[in-house]
């Protein structure tokens, strides 16, 4: 986006200047205005004060120096200028032109100095005293065309092409803003909706536009309509399905247990595998329940502050009562005091989930290693919640997808250890709803580690 | 405050409000041979007429009710007894169990639900109500009992913080009687558990928290620049002897 703007402005910029110059150079060559105006009241007059300023240090000056002084008193007036004795011999011995010599005569003569014939270069002729006071005549014309294009010359013109530059660059600032202000606009709605805000559409301004931008920011809004409407009937589909499953499944239940009180003892194997089965579609529901909470556009983290390391101690403390189970145990290990701030419950239900898978693949007889401290990832503090178990780790080619719902790296064992497939999903997307992140990766020495990270809020914000 | 006192109540009586039929019919086939008579009913508005009848020991309320729903029948019937209320929440939904506690159900038990798990709830609830109404009968244990700004009368179930009346649910009572009871010493949580919710601590439950932190919403959570409830990490909860404090430099 920026460097289309940055395009925009640089050609219109470039566009604008050659154009503004292209005419200013034009209608200085249409000779509007009379060129050698304001030369003291008449043509030439820089010429003749540059020419009797050398000769008044011409005493002290020697010859080459004042070859210098007229030499460069003729480039910056653009004029030729003779400086002649009383013999009307030029001191630098140029020949003088036939004109030079007749105005050169009426000076002497004591005429107007200002007899120019049109039609012929303009020559003028004054009288020069140098400071010993000796007395000579100054001769000069404005050099004719070809003069080098006035733009060319430093000097009086920087000021005006300085400004062709900025009325230029200006121009085509407003006019880069105006196509690239929409389309940025169009891009920050494009991003929202990418990132999951389905209610995201481009405002008035620019669907109101009648150009081709305004056709395309209305045609996003029709999409995103669209796209809405599919993504929420996909949801609320998925959602209504498990809630119309509790109800059988609630029934289902009951009907069991009344079996189990009324069959015999030859039945009790069957209806138990039934029963499991039963609590493992219980289990599926619940957090499929959950998921599609997580998903729904509208989740919003309450904001209220969390002791996360309280937090993480409880949680601790309960899967090391249910890893005993396994002859495991889970070791906590603080560094500091985390406070974030979002939706307790499910930051509860995401550590939680991590952590029991941890259990659940540990190997017996050894132990979860939970950590929680800080860590900073430059812009700001992040509460990192590090769990480590020693089981057998996850081949590397499955280690990015295990956050998937329903993601299975080996079907057969890991149906085993229970659980349904989604814990971890949801603990991915309780991570990203709180602007947090979590990641896996098999530690060197085997084990998998899961990090889950949330960004802590300014310190000043913990009551306690 | 006055429908659970009554001592015409069976104890044996409870009520399903649910708009599942058949559930129902299933819940009153499993409860009867565990000895409870169950009565149904489907709506909101005529649970919640039922619930107030004061016929009933116990009532369970599903979340999801077609009209009026489970919240809203709870609060008013909160506005008006004590009856004790189980809620069947919707599984995976969090915030539902909160909020069906905060506003003063005794327990909650995800639906679907496993039979065992409900009749293990109920007989729970009723266990600690008719401890509470068996001592209100005697009067044996009732009498006040008062701990720095807090004070409750057994009796009657009236809690009182600075001469102010403070309205607690019954669990949220019970709770506090036991802290009171034992303030300043520090009481385990399985032993909360069983004398408060009737029942032992199961891993990932948080019930018992939930209500502690209701607790210290309604009673203020310092005195005295104390917290009045400590939480001792991996152990339990202990009830600030505010009373000496008073006088003393607290006891850390």
């Amino acid at each position: 986006m920026k460097t289309l703007f940055l395009r925009i402005l640089i050609l219109c910029w470039i566009t604008n200047a050659v154009v503004i110059a292209a005419f200013a150079l034009a209608v200085s060559q249409l000779d509007l205005f009379p060129k050698h105006q304001g030369d003291f009241g008449f043509p030439g007059g820089h010429a003749l004060i540059a020419g009797q300023t050398a000769v008044a240090f011409l005493d002290d000056a020697s010859a080459d120096a004042f070859k210098q002084s007229l030499e460069n008193a003729e480039q910056t007036t653009r004029s030729r200028i003779f400086v002649l004795n009383d013999d009307d011999q030029d001191l630098l011995g140029r020949r003088l032109p036939a004109e030079a010599v007749n105005v050169v005569k009426r000076v002497r003569e004591g005429k107007r100095a200002i007899p120019t014939s049109p039609g012929h270069e303009p020559w003028f002729a004054n009288y020069a005293r140098s400071r010993s006071g000796k007395g000579y005549v100054v001769v000069g014309t404005l050099r004719p065309s070809p003069d080098p294009p006035p733009f060319l010359i430093p000097g009086p013109l920087v000021m005006p092409m300085l400004g062709v530059v900025v009325t230029a660059g200006a121009i085509a600032f407003v006019l880069a803003y105006y196509v690239t202000a929409p389309v940025r606009k169009l891009r920050t709605a494009t991003q929202m909706f990418a990132a999951g805000d389905l209610e995201a559409r481009v405002g008035p301004s620019v669907a109101r536009r009648t150009d081709v931008i305004g056709d395309l920011g209305r045609e996003f809004n029709v999409m995103a309509t669209q796209v809405q409407s599919l993504v929420t009937a996909q949801q609320r589909l998925l959602r209504d399905v498990s809630h119309e499953l509790r109800s059988p499944l609630a029934r289902l239940h009951l009907a069991l247990g009344i079996a189990s009180r009324n069959a015999g003892p030859q039945a009790t194997e069957a209806l138990n595998r039934i029963e499991h089965e039963a609590n493992q579609l219980n289990e599926l529901i619940g957090q499929l329940l959950t998921l599609t909470r997580l998903e729904a556009p509208q989740t919003q983290t309450k904001g209220s502050p969390i002791n996360l390391t309280a937090l993480v101690a409880d949680i601790a403390e309960d899967a090391d009562f249910e890893a005993k189970e396994r002859s495991c145990n889970v070791k906590l290990k603080t560094s500091s005091e985390c406070v974030v701030h979002g939706d307790e419950a499910l930051l509860r239900s995401a550590i939680e989930n991590v952590l029991r898978n941890a259990v659940a693949h540990t190997e017996i007889g050894t132990c979860v290693d939970v950590t929680i401290g800080q860590k900073t990832n430059g812009k700001e503090n992040l509460a990192l919640v590090s769990i480590r178990d020693h089981g057998p780790g996850v081949p590397e080619k499955h280690i990015a997808s295990i956050f998937d719902p329903f993601y299975r790296v080996e079907d057969a064992r890991d149906r085993d250890r229970g659980g349904v497939g989604l814990g971890l999903a949801i603990a991915a997307r309780a991570a990203r709803i709180h602007d947090g992140n979590i990641h896996a990766r098999n530690a060197s020495d085997g084990g998998l580690i899961v990090e889950f990270q949330v960004p802590m809020r300014p310190p000043n914000l913990n009551s306690e | 405050m006055s429908m659970a006192e009554k001592t015409t109540i069976r104890l044996d009586r409870l009520l399903i409000v649910d708009d599942d039929v058949k559930l129902c019919d299933l819940v009153r086939e499993y409860l009867g041979p565990e000895g409870f008579e169950v009565d149904a009913v489907h709506g909101g508005k005529s649970g919640l007429a039922r619930a107030l009848s004061g016929d009933y020991a116990l009532i369970v309320l599903d979340v999801m009710l077609p009209g009026i729903n489970g919240f809203d029948v709870l609060r008013r019937i909160r506005s008006e007894s004590d009856v004790p209320v189980l809620m069947l929440t919707a599984r995976g939904d969090d915030i539902g169990r909160v909020v069906g506690l905060e506003i003063g159900a005794d327990d909650y038990l995800p639906k679907p639900f496993i039979p065992r798990e409900l009749v293990a709830r109920i007989r729970a609830i009723l266990r600690r109500s008719m401890r509470s109404s068996g001592k209100q009968q005697s009067g044996s244990v009732g009498g006040n009992l008062t701990v720095g700004d807090v004070e409750i009368d057994v009796g009657s179930r009236i809690v009182r913080r600075a001469g102010a009346t403070v309205d607690l649910t019954g669990v949220e009572f019970a709770l506090l009687e036991v802290l009171l009871r034992s303030a300043g010493n520090v009481i385990c949580r399985e032993e909360l558990s069983k004398k408060v919710l009737g029942r032992s601590l199961t891993p990932y439950d948080r019930s018992l928290d939930m209500h502690v932190s209701n607790l210290r919403k309604k009673l203020g959570h310092r005195v005295d620049e104390v917290d009045r409830i400590k939480t001792v990490r991996g152990v339990g909860y202990l009830y600030t002897l505010a009373s000496e404090s008073n006088k003393a430099t607290p006891v850390e």
